[in-house]
């Protein structure tokens, strides 16, 4: 969107939102309060002839820092924002088709309410590209189970209630029962996770929601927020905290290339291309069970080089899956 | 000495008088317009920079008409094709849509979305009647994103902004026989995450016809076939389905793939895999909590990938060649670990 566009849409946002705190305003307006002030400077220079003062863009802020309420005058002409353009339809159209896939039935039915009563107001193009235009996005539909547990879970998170969850946890390779404190749902990478207070590990996690087996929400509230230092959400959250060791696998060059696609770029990784076209990719190893896992993911495309007390493990992994077999 | 103003500042001072107006303006309305109204430019540099202001403001999607008496023009704004209509949503779907925005907004992984959605919800919550949000914003307890893998979140981002612009886009890909890189430029269509990771689907200028590309083969960074342009440059075909031009089939599906594909899972595990698939694909369950896995097709590199999530929990029934195979990489995989010592 253009400066004019976007400050157009911040005006009527405001007239509409009179009174609203700072704060929040600049939440709901994705910026920061002082980027909110900055443009109500910009916008007190603008107004229509004869300029009396009347004529010219006012806002007023009643209170104090962030908690202040803003008011804004002399902007009727700035009641109504200025229609969608073609990309802003289509990235709300995309956006409500993607949450739908991981959203339970209530709110399904909510966002199809919301998309037709949008398509009913809007006309021309706009409402063209939302009635008729394909999937943009396409991320695999989520099961009813796992719509129902993030729906379940993401309201335990809003109310701050304590769920029991049954949970297998790959680190230890077995069911268990934990009390947590959710905090959020979030999807990382092709999952969904929840990241929680455990009270068995005694800091947070991130829990995947189909290893859940079951959750149960508990009449009990808390009302700690979550620790700010964390970054929430990002994807190497998954892979921190402190090494158990270094990990290093080789590839053959049947797998070379795609572990290199995979890998580039990624956090704390060094990968070496041998000159025959094999692979060979170090990383900090935090949870030897996932290790286990990417290793057997290739069959006899990788070779686990280090650690050699994980080497190990994984042969004896494999004698168990092939035991399986026999 | 008058303070000179800057364009954007001008431009809100035009829109401001057009939208106030409540009929045409002619030039001698607009001569008064502060940005306009400096008397020590000639009137045709004005003029001139009223022009361009203009069609700064309709390329942001606003409808000026112009009409003339014969000698001097005027100028009115389409209201009804260029302010948003009164958008009939409750409170409730006003909260709704705020809490969605936000959660793919409110972190800095916003991808694709980050520039229109914030420009569309902005005006959304502006155009949706005069009850406002709640005093109290809710704070964001879900958060959404496209991302799947740290590597494609460049690519993903540059190419689903340009789907959304309907821009052509341009890049070095390294095709699936791995015989060089060559330079596409391509319409995108649509982006398809598999398990793989995501895929573009679009039109191949060069080759004439619809292609698939995986993101992770694009070598180097994706850029806009032409960065001078900003106007739209494709239509999306009104009969494309996304879904139908590239598989969704969650372990791949084509000629080499395995087909009637048969996955026990021991009950430990069993219901991870039903948390997945459940309602997808056919799931056989016995009494002891163990279950069946069926799949029309898989291929059996995405599917080992899937696999080595429960190391020793599955064994691969179906098809015959499938088992087999996994027993052969079992066993040559234990054969190098037991044979060297490194």
């Amino acid at each position: 969107m253009s400066d004019v566009g976007e400050l157009v849409s911040l005006v009527s946002f405001l007239v509409v939102n009179q009174g609203i705190s700072l704060r929040d305003a600049a939440k709901a307006t994705h910026r920061t309060p002082k980027k909110l002030l900055n443009d109500l400077d910009r916008l007190i220079m603008c107004g229509v002839p004869p300029y009396t003062p009347s004529d010219y863009f006012h806002y007023s802020l009643k209170g104090h820092g962030d908690n202040a309420r803003v008011k804004v005058n002399f902007a009727s002409h700035f009641a109504r924002p200025l229609t969608f353009t073609p990309q802003e339809a289509l990235a709300l159209k995309y956006a409500l088709e993607h949450f739908s896939r991981g959203a339970d039935s209530e709110t399904t039915k909510q966002i199809d309410a919301l998309t037709e009563a949008l398509k009913e107001a809007l006309h021309g193009r706009v409402h063209e590209l939302l009635a008729d235009a394909g999937k943009g996005f396409v991320t695999p539909r989520q099961t009813d189970r796992m719509r129902s547990m993030i729906g379940l879970l993401s309201a335990a998170a809003e109310d701050q209630q304590l769920v029991e969850i049954e949970y297998y946890s790959a680190h230890r390779a077995r069911l268990g029962t934990r009390k947590i404190h959710p905090f959020a749902v979030l999807e990382i990478g092709a999952h969904f996770y929840l990241f929680a207070y455990c009270g068995l590990a005694e800091d947070t996690r991130h829990f995947r929601l189909d290893r859940i087996r079951d959750a149960r929400v508990l009449d009990v509230f808390f009302d700690e927020a979550p620790p700010k230092k964390r970054k929430l959400g990002k994807m190497e959250a998954l892979f921190q905290g402190t090494p158990k060791d270094k990990l290093v696998v080789r590839f053959s060059k049947q797998v070379a290339r795609e572990v290199i696609d995979e890998w580039s770029d990624s956090p704390g990784v060094k990968i070496e291309q041998l000159r025959d076209g094999r692979a060979v990719i170090e990383t900090p190893l935090y949870n030897q069970f996932w290790a286990i896992g990417f290793v057997m993911g290739f069959g006899e495309y990788a070779e686990l080089l280090e650690p050699k007390w994980l080497r190990v493990e994984l042969a004896e992994t494999i004698r168990r899956s092939l035991q399986a077999h026999l | 000495m008058p303070i000179a103003i800057g364009p954007t500042e001008r431009q809100l001072n035009l829109l401001s008088t057009l939208l106030k107006a409540r009929g045409p303006i002619s030039w001698h309305d607009i001569a008064r317009i502060d940005g306009y109204s400096d008397d020590e430019t000639s009137i045709r540099s004005r003029q001139k920079r009223f022009e361009r202001d203009m069609k700064a403001l309709e390329n942001t999607g606003l409808r000026v008409s112009r009409t003339t008496d014969g000698v001097r023009p005027s100028y009115e704004i389409d209201r009804g094709a260029c302010l948003l209509p009164s958008l009939p949503m409750s409170p409730e779907q006003r909260l709704l849509m705020f809490r969605i925005g936000m959660s793919y907004l409110e972190h800095d992984d916003a991808g694709p979305f980050k520039k229109h959605l914030s420009s569309a919800l902005l005006k959304l919550q502006a155009g949706a009647g005069s009850a406002g949000l709640p005093a109290d914003l809710p704070r964001t307890f879900v958060k959404r994103s496209l991302n799947r893998r740290p590597a494609e979140s460049n690519r993903l981002a540059v190419i689903g902004e340009a789907l959304l612009e309907r821009r052509r886009v341009t890049f070095q890909y390294e095709g699936q026989r791995r015989d060089g890189v060559d330079k596409r430029t391509v319409a995108p269509y649509a982006l398809v995450s598999r398990r793989g990771g995501w895929y573009l689907v679009g039109y191949d200028t060069a080759r004439k016809g619809v292609r698939t590309f995986r993101l992770s083969r694009i070598r180097g960074t994706v850029s806009l076939a032409t960065p001078q342009m900003s106007a739209p440059e494709y239509d999306v075909p009104t009969d494309f389905d996304a879904e139908g031009s590239f598989s969704t089939e969650v372990f791949g599906r084509g000629d080499n793939a395995f087909k009637d594909v048969q996955i026990a899972f021991d009950a430990e595990v069993a219901f991870v895999v039903e948390n997945e698939f459940a309602g997808i694909y056919k799931i056989e369950k016995r009494k002891d909590g163990s279950i069946t896995l069926h799949l029309p097709q898989a291929y059996p590199g995405e599917l080992l990938r899937y696999l080595g999530e429960f190391p020793g929990h599955w064994e691969v029934r179906k098809p015959t060649e499938l088992r087999e195979m996994v027993v052969k990489n079992l066993k040559a995989a234990l054969k190098t670990l037991e044979g060297r010592a490194r």
